[in-house]
């Protein structure tokens, strides 16, 4: 059995709502590796998480970003309905450009812990500027940021969502399980 | 071949002064080792503790590293040298959520080779159910050990002489090149 697997790939073939894995399988720990672009034409889209598909207000997230010669931390958020781990390019912006995400879960299957995360973001416009949301460029920033789902149960399915719009053709989704043994 | 095997895998059945493995291979059989953490202590009061890092016991004047973090709306970046152990590498604490353990992943590549000093790449990020500055933290950090030798032994010792709880997990992978 080899340490890493390949759970499941979501290649999007068409415009899609949300993404949802329902079977995480038993391992230690999870990675999602996502490059993402979203279909609304005119708003700025954040890839959101539902774990377990729960919609109440126990989630908790925080980051860090730098664009261009800014940088900024401005994520605090207390008791959302969802984890927000930030911007993609929408339908303003280059069609050809992605933004990506690893995003790592910790001894995800624990029901004496509350699920944690953390992950890297990364999106490097056609230029170097920040151009979010109405520049062709795209949002160019890179991020740094964690999570909290204020839950002991284990965790049994991650559903990604667009904050807007729909995930766009060929966005792509890919889970992987890390065992320990 | 795998490109991953699995060294050490420790989940604490009860509180630990710290984590400690030994006889990490360095013949070749790896390249490369990433450790996954979710651990907390027990440092009452506390948001945070730093997770001291030595590698093969060393507590010469050796470690070096410099952070870029955040637990406000402003990231800062810190550094220092000459450091007994490598630090920056945070967790969960007492003050810190019930039950709420950070996430962290440390990379060491070409841990074995005698030739250069080793560095660690290392992310963090202890969160918790508050917004208030400073009960929470974002860490991306760069450690060097300024040593040649090899890497057979890694520790985590909390800073502050606590332990790490029940239920912390310490996974150590080993990474094989083609």
């Amino acid at each position: 059995m080899a340490v890493i697997e390949a759970i499941e790939t979501v290649y999007l073939e068409a415009d899609v709502a949300s993404v949802t894995f329902s079977s995480l399988g038993s391992y230690e720990h999870l990675q999602v590796r996502a490059s993402l672009h979203g279909s609304s034409a005119t708003i700025t889209t954040h890839l959101w998480l539902h774990p377990n598909g729960d919609t109440t207000g126990i989630n908790y997230f925080k980051w860090m970003e730098g664009y261009g010669s800014t940088d900024w931390s401005d994520g605090r958020f207390d008791a959302y309905p969802y984890q927000n781990l930030y911007e993609m390019p929408m339908g303003a912006h280059d069609a050809a450009a992605y933004a990506t995400w690893v995003i790592d879960f910790l001894d995800y299957r624990s029901t004496t812990k509350t699920t944690t995360f953390n992950y890297m973001r990364g999106m490097q416009g056609i230029t170097g500027a920040f151009n979010s949301p109405t520049g062709s460029s795209g949002p160019t920033q890179m991020m740094f940021g964690g999570g909290l789902y204020n839950s002991t149960d284990a965790l049994a399915s991650l559903k990604f969502v667009p904050s807007t719009g729909s995930f766009a053709r060929g966005s792509e989704f890919t889970l992987y399980g890390l065992n320990s043994s | 071949m795998a490109a991953f095997t699995i060294i050490d895998h420790t989940e604490l059945g009860a509180a630990a002064s710290e984590w400690d493995v030994t006889s990490i291979p360095t013949d070749g059989t790896y390249d490369h080792l990433m450790l996954k953490v979710s651990a907390r202590t027990d440092r009452s009061g506390y948001y945070y503790d730093e997770m001291d890092i030595t590698l093969n016991a060393d507590t010469g004047s050796n470690y070096s590293s410099t952070t870029l973090y955040t637990g406000s709306l402003t990231p800062a970046t810190t550094s220092n040298s000459s450091q007994a152990s490598g630090a920056f590498f945070d967790c969960t604490s007492g003050g810190t959520l019930a039950d709420t353990f950070s996430t962290n992943t440390l990379w060491i590549p070409h841990y074995a080779n005698t030739a250069n000093y080793k560095q660690v790449l290392h992310e963090s990020a202890v969160v918790n159910d508050s917004t208030t500055d400073a009960q929470w933290y974002l860490l991306v950090t760069a450690m060097l050990w300024q040593d040649t030798s090899a890497v057979d032994q890694i520790t985590l010792t909390p800073e502050a002489g606590d332990d790490f709880v029940q239920y912390s997990t310490f996974t150590l992978y080993g990474v094989t090149g083609a």
